[in-house]
């Protein structure tokens, strides 16, 4: 069986900058008409810079950084969302990913279907989810709740329906922004349990966050970014050492 | 391509979820459910061809399942195009965190189009039954054939208006005016003879696509007769022209997409 692996040769991402000035189709008639002047252009957002990267199988690797620095972006380039200009990007191993755990659920359904959706979302088949269905609810401890539509639901309990899902679903390649615990007291230790257990699971994991002592916990690798760059790679005590003194 | 082709088949669980997922949802909400859907295209008829049958002196009977056919293809052209620019908007959350090929999330919206065609397409077989039951089966013969090339064209058109709203997104009242235009020059509520009065209008009715694809319900429900070879040619030449359309605008802005949302 081959390992997994993610690699990053020189990849470069720009996020264009007429995505900034929004455009109407009345604009773009009376710009060609030149009626009315088409608005002063942004420069493009250079997000990731000839940016280099192998992860190996086994690797669980912190991304740290400041607010705006790439981390994010990064991480949905692996996933496939963002397309990359230049370079080349070679992902082996199927990815889960887990960003925003509340995004893209149906308010006027019911949590259990609302169950159904997700799974389907996240490529398993009728079938399977029934499987886990009784697990996934019994696990978000939602009661009768589970039948009434979610927008009946408190904001605590969409996280905790949302991440019972979304971590009943192994993966070979997992990446994570930000969600390491949910809920209430009880929950978060529940919570964190399951998610470290979807982490051992996992062959190479990439994590993004602020807590260092969550990242120094979990990672036996990180990386510090800087505008769109690795600017210190090494072992978590010796980053997060560097991190810290450079703020 | 087919490798496009395969990745849409292989997330065919998420996108039939989708649209199963959205019918309940439009039928939950109206306490008629499903039937209005069915009543709804009845209801207008008997209002349009009793105000439209005064105006041009035309009978009830025989004009009321003119206006009606017209009135359910219609809906179908004009919510692909209008309805269909939120197709991809729709799927925001989904593109954002996953990436499945974008042509699901217009796929999605053109089966539930489809699929409400189908439906209203029973109010109108029903019709039939009572008024001319000689020409039922024919309809029915001809109506497979018929919805997959409907299908295929609302396809195209969610795709293409999918892609433009997301960038422009005004798109949805500048398409409702164009829309409406197309309105006054196709024989949806016109009849035929209404046009013939000069040469350059008879002309204009007959390459007119929507015509064709309008008589591909009308000949085998209301004459009794099968669609022409005309009219299988030109709904199919519309179906290749905004399908080619809709592939240009798929391949260059399936992964950039995602930056207009």
């Amino acid at each position: 069986m081959d390992n997994c692996y993610i690699q990053m040769n020189n990849v470069n991402l720009f996020y264009p900058s007429h995505i900034y000035n929004a455009t109407t189709l009345k604009q773009e008639v009376f710009a060609l008409l030149k009626l009315q002047k088409k608005k002063e252009k942004l420069e493009d957002v250079h997000a990731l810079k000839d940016f280099n990267l192998k992860i190996n199988e086994g690797e669980k690797l912190g991304i740290i950084g400041h607010n705006g620095a790439g981390k994010s972006t990064l991480l949905k380039t692996i996933a496939g969302i963002y397309p990359i200009k230049s370079g080349t990007l070679d992902v082996k191993g199927n990815i889960r990913s887990l960003f925003d755990l509340a995004l893209g659920f149906d308010l006027e359904s019911t949590g259990r279907e609302n169950i159904m959706y997700r799974g389907l979302l996240l490529g398993e088949t009728p079938r399977t989810i029934k499987e886990k269905e009784q697990e996934i609810i019994d696990f978000a401890g939602l009661g009768e709740f589970i039948d009434y539509p979610i927008r009946s639901y408190s904001a605590g309990m969409l996280i905790r329906l949302a991440f019972s899902i979304s971590t009943s679903i192994p993966g070979e390649i997992l990446l994570l922004d930000e969600v390491i615990g949910a809920g209430d007291a009880s929950f978060a230790a529940k919570a964190k349990e399951r998610m470290l257990g979807l982490m051992g699971q996992a062959k190479i994991l990439v994590l993004v966050s602020h807590d260092l002592s969550t990242i120094k916990e979990i990672c036996n690798r990180v990386i510090l970014i800087k505008q769109g760059q690795i600017i210190k790679d090494g072992a978590p005590e010796e980053v997060i050492d560097f991190y810290k003194s450079s703020i | 391509m087919s490798e496009y082709i395969k990745k849409i088949y292989q997330t065919r669980y998420f996108w039939s979820y989708l649209v199963r997922a959205e019918l309940k949802n439009k039928f939950r909400r109206s306490k008629l459910g499903i039937f209005w859907t069915f009543l709804n295209p009845l209801l207008l008829t008997a209002l349009m061809s009793t105000v439209f049958g005064v105006v041009f002196k035309m009978s009830f009977s025989d004009y009321a399942p003119y206006v009606l056919s017209g009135l359910i293809v219609w809906e179908l052209i004009s919510s692909s195009f209008i309805g269909g620019g939120h197709s991809i908007m729709s799927g925001e959350q989904y593109i954002r965190q996953f990436n499945h090929p974008v042509l699901i999330y217009t796929l999605k919206t053109a089966l539930v189009f489809t699929i409400t065609f189908i439906i209203a397409m029973a109010s109108l077989a029903l019709w039939v039954v009572f008024i001319e039951p000689q020409n039922i089966i024919l309809g029915i013969v001809t109506l497979p054939l018929t919805t997959l090339l409907y299908f295929l064209l609302s396809w195209a058109i969610t795709t293409i208006a999918g892609f433009v709203n997301a960038k422009y997104r005004d798109y949805p009242q500048v398409m409702a005016l164009v829309i409406q235009a197309v309105w006054y020059v196709s024989p949806v509520f016109f009849k035929r003879e209404m046009f013939i009065s000069s040469p350059t209008l008879a002309t204009a009715f007959y390459l007119n696509p929507i015509t064709h694809i309008l008589n591909l319900v009308r000949n085998p429900f209301l004459n009794g007769i099968m669609p022409s070879f005309s009219d299988y040619f030109f709904t199919i030449i519309t179906i290749v022209i905004f399908a080619f359309i809709a592939g240009v605008l798929n391949k260059r802005n399936q992964h950039k997409v995602i930056f207009y949302l």
